[in-house]
C-alpha cells in the first residue's frame, strides 16, 4: 500500500521500509509482507477446511460453518478493544502520538471485526433461533459495546488540538473495554437465547477433531490478519498526521508571503 | 516542504498576465490553504465548524441509541423467558400478558395442525400444552429445547413464535443437549444421571433429528 505524501522523503512511518527518498511514502516492510502471505495462505487453508473438508454438524448441518468465522472474528475484535484501552493507558502515560493513533487503528478494525461479528451472527441467528435480532443479554450488551466503539471513532472527528483529542479518546477507550467482560459473562449472568461461552469455555470437550481444528484455524487466520491490518491502518494513521502537519506548515508558510505582499490582499486565487 | 519565496513576488499579482498561472501552479501542492478555501475565514461557518457539527450530531444519536439499547434491554433481557415450571407457579398472573417461556419439546407430543402445530413443553417435571400458529422452523422438532413467544389463555400457551435454542454442543450425538439443558433442572435423579426422564423417554442416543456426522 502506498499513499501519496506531499512531501518526499519526510514522515516516514516507524518501522516501516526505508526507500530512496524519492519515491512515495510506503506502509509495507519485509515483516508485512511476510504476515500478509501468511494470511492469505491461512484463509485458503481455512476456507478449504471450513467449506469443504469438515463434516457437517448432526443438528446444525451446514450452519456451523459460521461458527469458523463467528468465534475468531468476535475474538478478534475483543483483542482489538483490549488492545486500544491498554494504548490508551499509555497515551495517558507517556503523552506520545504514538499511543494515541495506536489505540485509535486498533479500535477501528475492532468495529470493522465487531461489525462481521454481528452480521455473520445474525445469519446465525436466522437460522438456527429463527429469528435475526432478539434483545436478550448477549445480543443486547454486544449492541451497546459495538456503539460505545463508534461513538469513539465519532469522537476522534471533533475538531480538536491533538492533545485534547487523545485525552478525551483515551478516557473513553478505557471505559468502553469495561463492557467486554460482561458482554462475554452475559450468557452466564442472565438467561439468554444465546449458547454458552464457545472460547474460555467448554469448547475442547464439545468439540472435536477436524471441527476444533478448524476453530483454532480459523482464530489464528483472523488474528494474523489483524496483526498485518493494524500495522497497515498504524502506519496511514501515522502518515496522515505528517501531512496534516506539511499542510499547516505550508498554510502558514503562505500566510507570511501574503503578509509580505499587501496589494494582493483581494485576489485571492 | 518549499522555502517561501523571499520576496513573496511568485504569488499572485492583480496586474500580471500570468496571474492564474505560472510559478504559482507548480508551489500549489496544499491541500489546505487559507485562500483557496475563503468559507475558512474567522468567523465564518467553515468545513472545520461543519465538520465539528457532523461529529457531534453522530455522538448525539450514539449516546441516544445506547439509551434506547439500554431501556429496550434492560427492560426484555431481565426477564428474557420464563421457565415451563415458573408459568405453572404464575399461572394466574401471567394469563394474557406477552411472555416468553422455555422448555423442551416432549416427545411424541408433537401434532400438525390446520395453522400450525401443537405440543407439550416441559421443564423440571411441568408440561404446558402449546399451540403454535404459523410454520415452525427449520431445526424444531422433538427433545429441543426452544422459547416461545406468545400467550397463556387458559391452561393452553398460544405461540406465534418457535426460536430454537441452541447450546455450545458441536456433535454427532443430540441427547447430549437435552441433557445439558435439564443438568440442573432434574433434582429427583441421582448425580451423574441427570435428564434420566427425558433419556428414558427418548432412548439413550437416539438422534432426533439429522444424521450423525460421524
Amino acid at each position: 500500500m502506498t499513499v501519496d505524501n506531499p512531501t518526499t522523503g519526510a514522515g516516514r512511518p516507524p518501522g516501516a521500509a526505508s526507500e530512496p527518498p524519492t519515491g512515495p511514502p510506503t506502509t509495507g516492510s519485509t515483516a508485512t509482507r511476510v504476515l500478509g502471505v501468511i494470511t492469505l495462505v491461512g484463509i485458503a487453508a481455512l476456507v478449504l477446511l471450513g467449506v469443504f473438508l469438515t463434516p457437517a454438524d448432526a443438528e446444525l448441518g451446514d450452519t456451523i460453518r459460521i461458527l469458523y468465522m463467528h468465534v475468531p472474528t468476535v475474538s478478534t475484535a475483543y483483542l482489538a478493544f483490549v488492545i486500544t484501552a491498554i494504548a490508551s493507558v499509555m497515551y495517558l502515560w507517556k503523552r506520545t502520538e504514538f499511543w494515541d493513533l495506536f489505540a485509535a487503528s486498533s479500535a477501528e478494525l475492532g468495529v470493522l471485526f465487531f461489525a462481521l461479528t454481528i452480521l455473520n451472527g445474525m445469519l446465525w441467528g436466522k437460522i438456527t433461533w429463527g429469528v435475526f435480532w432478539r434483545w436478550e443479554p448477549r445480543l443486547t450488551t454486544t449492541a451497546v459495546l459495538m456503539l460505545t466503539y463508534v461513538g469513539y471513532l465519532a469522537v476522534r472527528q471533533i475538531p480538536n488540538d491533538t492533545r485534547t483529542r487523545g485525552t478525551i479518546s483515551a478516557v473513553i477507550g478505557i471505559m468502553a473495554v469495561v463492557n467486554i467482560p460482561i458482554t462475554h459473562k452475559a450468557v452466564d449472568w442472565w438467561r439468554g437465547l444465546h449458547q454458552e461461552k464457545t472460547i474460555f469455555g467448554t469448547v475442547d470437550p464439545d468439540m472435536k477433531g477436524l471441527q476444533l481444528f478448524t476453530a483454532y484455524l480459523g482464530l489464528t487466520v483472523f488474528l494474523v490478519l489483524f496483526a498485518w491490518l493494524l500495522i497497515h491502518r498504524f502506519r496511514v494513521a501515522w502518515l496522515a498526521e505528517r501531512a496534516a502537519d506539511v499542510g499547516v506548515d505550508a498554510a502558514i508558510a503562505e500566510r507570511r508571503a501574503e503578509r509580505a505582499v499587501p496589494s494582493s490582499a483581494g485576489g485571492a486565487s | 516542504m518549499t522555502p517561501p519565496d523571499p520576496d513573496g513576488m511568485h504569488l499572485d499579482d492583480p496586474e500580471s498576465a500570468d496571474a492564474t498561472t505560472g510559478p504559482v501552479e507548480r508551489d500549489d501542492r496544499l491541500d489546505v490553504t487559507p485562500r483557496t478555501a475563503p468559507d475558512r475565514r474567522p468567523g465564518g461557518s467553515g468545513s472545520s465548524r461543519t465538520r465539528t457539527y457532523v461529529a457531534v450530531g453522530v455522538v448525539a444519536v450514539i449516546v441516544v441509541g445506547l439509551g434506547l439499547v439500554l431501556v429496550n434491554g434492560l427492560r426484555d433481557a431481565s426477564t428474557f423467558f420464563y421457565n415451563v415450571d415458573e408459568v405453572a407457579a404464575k399461572h394466574d398472573e401471567l394469563q394474557g400478558e406477552r411472555i416468553r417461556v422455555q422448555g423442551n419439546v416432549v416427545d411424541g407430543t408433537v401434532r400438525k395442525t390446520d395453522d400450525g402445530v401443537s405440543f407439550v413443553l416441559r421443564f423440571r417435571g411441568e408440561e404446558l400444552p402449546v399451540d403454535h400458529v404459523g410454520d415452525p422452523p427449520e431445526l424444531f422438532g422433538p427433545k429441543i429445547p426452544v422459547v416461545l413467544e406468545g400467550t397463556l389463555r387458559g391452561d393452553t400457551f398460544h405461540s406465534d413464535t418457535i426460536l430454537v435454542r441452541h447450546d455450545a454442543t458441536y456433535d454427532e450425538e443430540n441427547h447430549d443437549r437435552v441433557r445439558e439443558a435439564e443438568k440442573d433442572a432434574v433434582t429427583t435423579t441421582a448425580p451423574g444421571g441427570p435428564a434420566a426422564q427425558d433419556v428414558t423417554e427418548t432412548g439413550p442416543g437416539g438422534p432426533a433429528l439429522g444424521g450423525a456426522s460421524g
